[in-house]
């Protein structure tokens, strides 16, 4: 195969690719999360951030008793990783609910799951569904970069196949442009 | 160093002012020269107009014949009727397949300093066209296979810039 298609093909993958790429940062994410909260002084976080313009929707469910569940940005998260109190964004609780919540700036904000009051001696199933909207911004970035980078690829691949002698043997084909052979002297060879 | 004969394309088609204008390419080491071959007077028929028109036109169109393997480039270059464009001042070459059949165009520098492009049509010499025919080679086909061949020529005769910049799309 001709260098210029094998670029012609890379390119294109790559592109494709990176449009998948842009898709997945822009398109609304879903996910089902499970996890335990076990028994004691223990809780599960979730980290958001590099999104622009992000909101996250959260539904959780428990198996037994009621849990308490906090959004923090970067700052309350250490604070609370740190002391197991402090000041949050938002807060509620039950064994099972809804919220959500804007993502203002590309910083990261955690959603903390903790034991309700009367639950730390449980290990605590939950079922977290997540609708994350918003562009990730790595992800825009790394897919434009595909894209374009796919693209060039393709660009020069087609300027190297139409730059490519063609195929067609010469020799066996009359075509009446004549190619003289070495010195004018000689007589010319008609192809 | 002797100007050496490359090769040559057999029959270009450049629209001139007065009509189009049959040309065979004569491609040398040193430069392209547009050897006229036959000249249409369809711009005067088109003055007089209709079928009289058309008829007096082609009364009119004189054939040439040239052969290229023996024939001086410089008595040639000579020629005010031929068109020479030194290898040397070209800036830009195209060799494109478009609706209107594989276009050929030229930028280049004159003599004066001063930019000008040489568009041409690449054309089957009638008597190619009718052994082809014979032989059962779809018109389409051997006009790629002429292009493809011009474009190997073009190659062979003009400078290694000027072929690596050239766009080819045929």
């Amino acid at each position: 195969m001709k260098k210029g298609k094998i670029l012609i093909a890379v390119g294109s993958v790559i592109a494709i690719i990176g449009v998948y790429f842009l898709a997945f940062a822009i398109l609304p994410a879903e996910e089902t999360m499970d996890f335990t909260i076990p028994a004691g002084d223990y809780y599960y976080a979730i980290s958001y951030g590099g999104l622009i313009g992000g909101s996250v929707e959260l539904n959780f469910v428990v198996a037994d008793g009621a849990i308490k569940a906090y959004v923090f940005d970067e700052d309350q998260y250490g604070e609370y990783s740190t002391t197991g109190s402090g000041d949050y964004l938002f807060t509620t609780s039950g064994d099972s609910g809804s919220f959500s919540f804007v993502i203002p700036d590309l910083s990261t904000y955690y959603v903390v799951f903790d034991h309700g009051t009367l639950s730390s001696v449980l290990s605590q199933d939950v079922i977290v569904e997540t609708t994350i909207n918003g562009v990730a911004l790595v992800g825009t970035v790394i897919g434009v970069a595909m894209i374009v980078f796919g693209a060039v690829l393709a660009i020069v691949g087609m300027r190297m196949k139409n730059r490519e002698i063609p195929t067609v043997a010469p020799s066996n084909v009359q075509t009446d442009v004549t190619i003289f052979q070495g010195q004018q002297q000689e007589p010319p060879g008609q192809v | 160093m002797e100007e050496r004969r490359v090769a040559v394309i057999p029959r270009v088609i450049v629209q001139g002012a007065m009509g189009p204008k049959e040309y065979g390419l004569l491609l040398t080491s040193e430069r392209s020269i547009f050897v006229l071959e036959k000249s249409s007077k369809a711009g005067i028929g088109a003055v007089l107009g209709g079928a009289i028109g058309a008829a007096i036109a082609d009364a009119m169109s004189d054939k040439k014949s040239k052969d290229y393997s023996s024939c001086d480039p410089s008595a040639l270059a000579r020629d005010e009727k031929n068109i020479c464009v030194s290898h040397a001042s070209v800036i830009h070459l195209e060799l494109k397949k478009k609706l209107s059949g594989y276009a050929l165009r030229l930028n280049y520098t004159d003599a004066g300093g001063k930019q000008r492009k040489l568009a041409g049509l690449l054309a089957i010499p009638d008597s190619l066209s009718a052994k082809k025919k014979s032989e059962g080679v779809k018109s389409k086909r051997a006009m790629e296979e002429y292009a493809k061949m011009s474009r190997q020529a073009l190659e062979l005769a003009l400078p290694p810039i000027v072929v690596q910049n050239a766009e080819w799309k045929i």
